[in-house]
């Protein structure tokens, strides 16, 4: 290619005239040169310029005589200072700093060439070439879902859930320029895509895992996706990561999904009122049965005791009694007939008598 | 002198027109086509090719046409889709296109915009008829990159000869329309409602076995601790027994008359009781201790 040829020589304008005319005959330079316009006439003013100044070094301020007499006084000299400075201002729009964090994309007549790393550079001015600045390492981000239209999606299990979320992309650093150069409006791409990949996503998970514990896979899927799509544009976009900001019920429905929660916490609230409830009387009952159990204990001794005495008695009587049974007999009945007559009422009746024993009925009781 | 100055003046003002007309810039973003009055000459820089840069072409007679070079968006809101269960959805895409063929970009269409009209059609008319036959959650979630495929091959079909390339064909949203949007919400407010009753009501389940074990446990401790009990009473009673036993089996006769008169007396004792005798009986408790008596002989 033409073009080609003259960028690896020594450059359209370095050459000059000389280049010019031995180009071959496809260059588009050769032109410039047969019209006289452009590089020749360049050429052209800089030697008169230079001729100009060496006049001046000789004669010191004789130039300016001899320069009056050649023209209209100050004339060639003031157009020359002034082409001069039009000359290096049109020279300093070659001269581009980039900053720490960017790129600078140069094109040739539109093509582009290279990118400037950050640091002092120059290139050729414009019109022939250009420059445009790009934040390539800067961090973008981009927004998704900050109103209902693109919040709300739907889930492989035909629920509504509202997600936002951000992805943090920035230029693809081996080729940024693919930024600019291969897609139109690059970043409301990757919004677009960024939304479709999202809800191709969440169109396939179920509404609890998005909302719950699905999150992070969702944004690693998406990440995946949306980074191999934005390959395929050839975008130079580079995803960083996607963020899922929010993922939950819509607000349409988000009392119902919080009455779940309460209802988890009823739920539990009563478990420990039933729990409460058991600790509280199990430990009453086991103080009761110690207590059954003390009484039973306390009986068994009581009754052991008793039995114990009652025998004890009962032996020492038999050893009296073995010694002279039938007085001591004799001795026992009558004194417990004693001990029995002597603490009641009584009342005696002779049979022979002919009374008629009328007896009120209780009479001691019904006096009471 | 004066003459030729402005003849050199008019000639250089001529050169410059005539120079200016005789080149082109294509950008790296821009393709162009050279058309000699009418007839296309040649095309610069279409994708696949790198030939961004100056251009020369013949004065006056040549004019350029310049189309975009890059993969192009193009959104296509609100697509109304009947799905086969004639339920609704409101599908918005979105195109990715790029201009492949200028010359044949510019006899068919011409321009950008008559381009994107044709487009948006085609791409409504190829995501209907790809949607038309299938079930909302085929196009939701299961089948959507298939279904993406398939619009972008058809599209592609229906779009060919007009120098356009579809790079992708997305869909963006595929949402139900507001009316039936209602009817999920209600769905997925009744479906909680459900679990949140669920809950509650496993809650009180829990906590009634929780209660009713305790109640249990309690009825348990007292009747085993009763069980004790009645054998720790048995266990005296039986102790005593056998100490009675041992005591009285030493003389059983001298026992039971011991034993009646303690029974005569404790079951006579003073306050509640009324004696009516006759003087023949005054010898009161004769009844229960004759038998006694008389074994004793």
């Amino acid at each position: 290619m033409p073009w080609d040829d003259k960028t690896k020589g020594s450059g359209p304008w370095g050459g000059g005239g000389g280049d010019n005319g031995g180009g071959d005959g496809n260059s588009p330079w050769k032109r410039p040169s047969g019209g006289g316009s452009g590089g020749g006439d360049l050429e052209d003013q800089m030697r008169r310029m230079q001729e100009r100044f060496r006049q001046r070094g000789n004669g010191g301020g004789g130039g300016r005589r001899r320069g009056g007499g050649s023209g209209p006084n100050f004339g060639p000299l003031g157009i020359l200072v002034l082409a001069g400075i039009a000359l290096i201002a049109w020279l300093m729009t070659g001269v581009v700093v980039v900053d720490e964090g960017s790129r600078a994309a140069v094109f040739r007549f539109g093509q582009w060439q290279t990118n400037f790393t950050p640091g002092l550079h120059f290139h050729l001015p414009a019109p022939i070439e250009t420059h445009v600045v790009m934040p390539s390492e800067k961090q973008q981000e981009t927004q998704i879902g900050n109103n209902s239209n693109e919040a709300l999606m739907l889930t492989g299990d035909e629920n509504i859930v509202d997600v936002r979320f951000r992805v943090f992309w920035f230029y693809d650093p081996s080729n940024p320029e693919n930024f600019i150069l291969n897609v139109d409006g690059g970043s409301e791409l990757l919004k677009a895509s960024a939304e479709s990949v999202m809800r191709e996503v969440v169109g396939k998970s179920k509404l609890d895992d998005v909302i719950t514990t699905g999150r992070s896979t969702i944004s690693e899927q998406v990440k995946i996706q949306l980074q191999a799509l934005m390959n395929d544009y050839r975008a130079g976009i580079q995803v960083q990561n996607v963020e899922i900001q929010e993922a939950a019920a819509p607000a349409q429905v988000r009392q119902a999904f919080i009455d779940v929660v309460n209802a988890g916490q009823d739920a539990e609230k009563a478990i420990q009122e039933a729990n409460k409830y058991a600790n509280d009387i199990i430990p009453r009952a086991e103080g009761q049965a110690q207590q059954v159990l003390q009484n039973a204990e306390a009986y068994r001794e009581q009754v052991i005791a008793n039995a114990t005495g009652e025998a004890a008695r009962f032996n020492s009587i038999l050893d009296e009694y073995r010694k002279a049974p039938q007085v001591t007999r004799e001795r026992m009945y009558l004194e417990t007939m004693e001990r029995v007559l002597g603490n009641t009422d009584k009342m005696v009746l002779d049979s022979g008598s002919g009374a008629v024993p009328y007896l009120p009925i209780n009479p001691s009781r019904s006096s009471q | 002198m004066r003459g030729l100055g402005i003849f050199a003046l008019i000639l250089a003002a001529a050169a410059l027109i005539v120079g200016m007309n005789s080149f082109f810039i294509v950008n790296q973003t821009e393709q162009a086509l050279v058309l000699q009055v009418g007839k296309a000459q040649a095309a610069y820089n279409a994708p696949g090719q790198n030939q961004a840069g100056l251009k020369i072409k013949t004065p006056f007679i040549q004019n350029v046409i310049k189309y975009d070079r890059r993969n192009i968006g193009l959104d296509i809101p609100n697509i109304e889709v009947l799905a086969s269960n004639q339920e609704q959805l409101i599908v918005d895409a979105f195109v990715r296109y790029q201009i492949s063929d200028p010359l044949a970009f510019y006899q068919r269409l011409q321009t950008q915009r008559v381009a994107e009209n044709q487009l948006s059609q085609f791409t409504n008319t190829a995501i209907r008829n790809a949607l038309a036959n299938k079930l909302p959650e085929e196009i939701i979630s299961g089948q959507r990159a298939t279904l993406m495929d398939e619009i972008r091959e058809n599209l592609s079909t229906s779009i060919s000869g007009r120098g356009i390339d579809i790079i992708d064909v997305r869909i963006r949203r595929a949402d139900l329309p507001a009316d039936v949007s209602e009817r999920v919400f209600r769905r997925m407010e009744a479906a909680r409602n459900q679990e949140a009753e669920l809950i509650r009501a496993n809650g009180d389940k829990q906590a009634q076995a929780v209660r009713a074990k305790a109640d249990r446990d309690r009825t348990v401790i007292l009747a085993e601790a009763n069980q004790k009990s009645e054998e720790i009473r048995g266990e005296g009673d039986a102790k005593r027994n056998e100490i009675y036993a041992s005591a009285y089996g030493r003389d059983p006769e001298f026992f039971r008359f011991q034993r009646a008169l303690i029974a005569c007396e404790t079951s006579l004792k003073k306050g509640n009781t009324q004696i009516v005798i006759g003087p023949d009986n005054l010898g009161l408790c004769d009844e229960f201790i004759d038998a006694a008596r008389k074994n004793s002989k």
